[in-house]
């Protein structure tokens, strides 16, 4: 796996329908280091995740049509992204809304508005836990999963 | 409404603090204080926006009150975690008291119960500047339970006691912006004690302190429904 907590490792794919979401969090992402690609809607990032070949997605949850529960379960059918953490980007601030993310199996959770310092943070953290995971779980590395179907 | 008022500010604040890492370019002294002063209002509109918003939804009887068993140890807990860094600050001491009659498990809506402490203890913490503040969870008869939030701070005189639920009052005009808050905490803790079949109280002397209680119907999860619910 090529990911690590630095973010000059990281290719983001960020997914929100609000342009000034996805212009705040690519620049900074891109001042850190990281490459990013920006996508308004789900059809537009499932697309991006072909063409962009992301190593971690950013996925708002609310958002028209499709929203960023459905995308996530898109993705994560897709045999190719089991080794992307998908990060849930959200205005909900229950107590128990980190609970249903984690639930839903996303790999990680911060809630608008945010400060940019702590988005990084946030990042790094849940890729330092996803990595871990990920070792503990795949006995053989990532690239040996061939993708039997997408 | 509450996503079409927030996001607009979340792009200011965003955008005011994306400049203030100096990533973009560097600043000069001025306009890093500037800067700041923007997130500054910004987060205070934005804090303002959640309570009107709170307020409102509460008022319009649109808050669904739930009755789940929670723990009143992590309630408190969980009040301590989000203004304990706050109180330190002050270097106020900061204790938390469960009466030893308390049950484990209670049943109440614990997010709306977390709400009502955490406006209790900031605003106690923000009105002391020197001595304690204590939160209390206890019993104060079969079906009804107390939470108590005390302080050493500034008090209230009698006639503003009256006044202070309503909302954007302080005590004389007090200046909102040396104590910070949106003015509208007590008349959302006062709405939110009403709507769960409770109400709030305080007592105070200036110069002294101020103590304000809460007494709340909520179901101990050891007792029979209906033993509980007589009264």
């Amino acid at each position: 796996m090529d990911l690590t907590p630095d973010p000059t490792t990281w290719r983001v794919l960020i997914v929100d329908d609000e342009p000034d979401n996805l212009s705040l969090a690519s620049d900074f992402l891109e001042f850190t280091g990281a490459a990013t690609a920006k996508a308004g809607g789900a059809d537009e990032g499932l697309e991006q995740v072909d063409l962009f070949k992301p190593n971690l997605i950013l996925l708002d949850l609310d958002m028209p049509f499709v929203d960023g529960w459905d995308m996530h379960r898109q993705l994560r059918a897709m045999p190719n992204l089991q080794s992307v953490p998908i990060v849930a980007v959200t205005a909900l601030a229950m107590p128990d809304d980190a609970d249903k993310v984690y639930a839903a199996g996303f790999d990680g959770y911060i809630t608008k508005p945010f400060r940019v310092r702590e988005l990084l943070d946030a990042l790094s953290a849940c890729i330092e836990t996803f990595i871990r995971n990920y070792d503990w779980q795949h006995a053989l590395p990532p690239e040996s999963h061939a993708p039997s179907s997408v | 409404m509450s996503h079409e008022l927030r996001t607009p500010l979340n792009a200011i604040i965003g955008f005011t603090d994306l400049m203030l890492t100096e990533m973009p370019g560097a600043l000069v002294e001025k306009q890093k204080d500037y800067l700041k002063r923007v997130i500054a209002n910004g987060e205070r509109l934005l804090a303002l926006i959640n309570d009107v918003l709170d307020l409102a939804k509460i008022e319009s009887a649109r808050v669904d009150i739930v009755a789940v068993a929670f723990s009143p140890a992590e309630l408190l807990k969980a009040t301590e975690n989000q203004l304990r860094g706050l109180a330190d600050q002050k270097k106020l001491r900061f204790d938390t008291q469960l009466a030893p009659d308390l049950p484990l498990q209670l049943k109440g809506d614990a997010n709306r119960l977390e709400q009502i402490l955490v406006n209790l203890v900031g605003n106690a913490i923000r009105f002391t500047d020197v001595g304690n503040v204590s939160v209390r969870f206890a019993k104060s008869d079969d079906t009804h339970w107390i939470l108590e939030v005390a302080d050493t701070g500034v008090g209230i005189p009698p006639h503003a006691q009256e006044f202070i639920f309503d909302e954007f009052r302080q005590v004389d005009g007090s200046p909102q912006r040396m104590h910070g808050g949106t003015g509208l905490g007590l008349a959302i803790v006062r709405k939110l004690a009403q709507a769960m079949g409770g109400a709030v109280r305080v007592e105070s002397e200036v110069g002294k302190g101020s103590v304000f209680t809460v007494q709340l119907p909520l179901v101990d999860v050891q007792r029979p429904i209906t033993e509980a619910q007589g009264i």
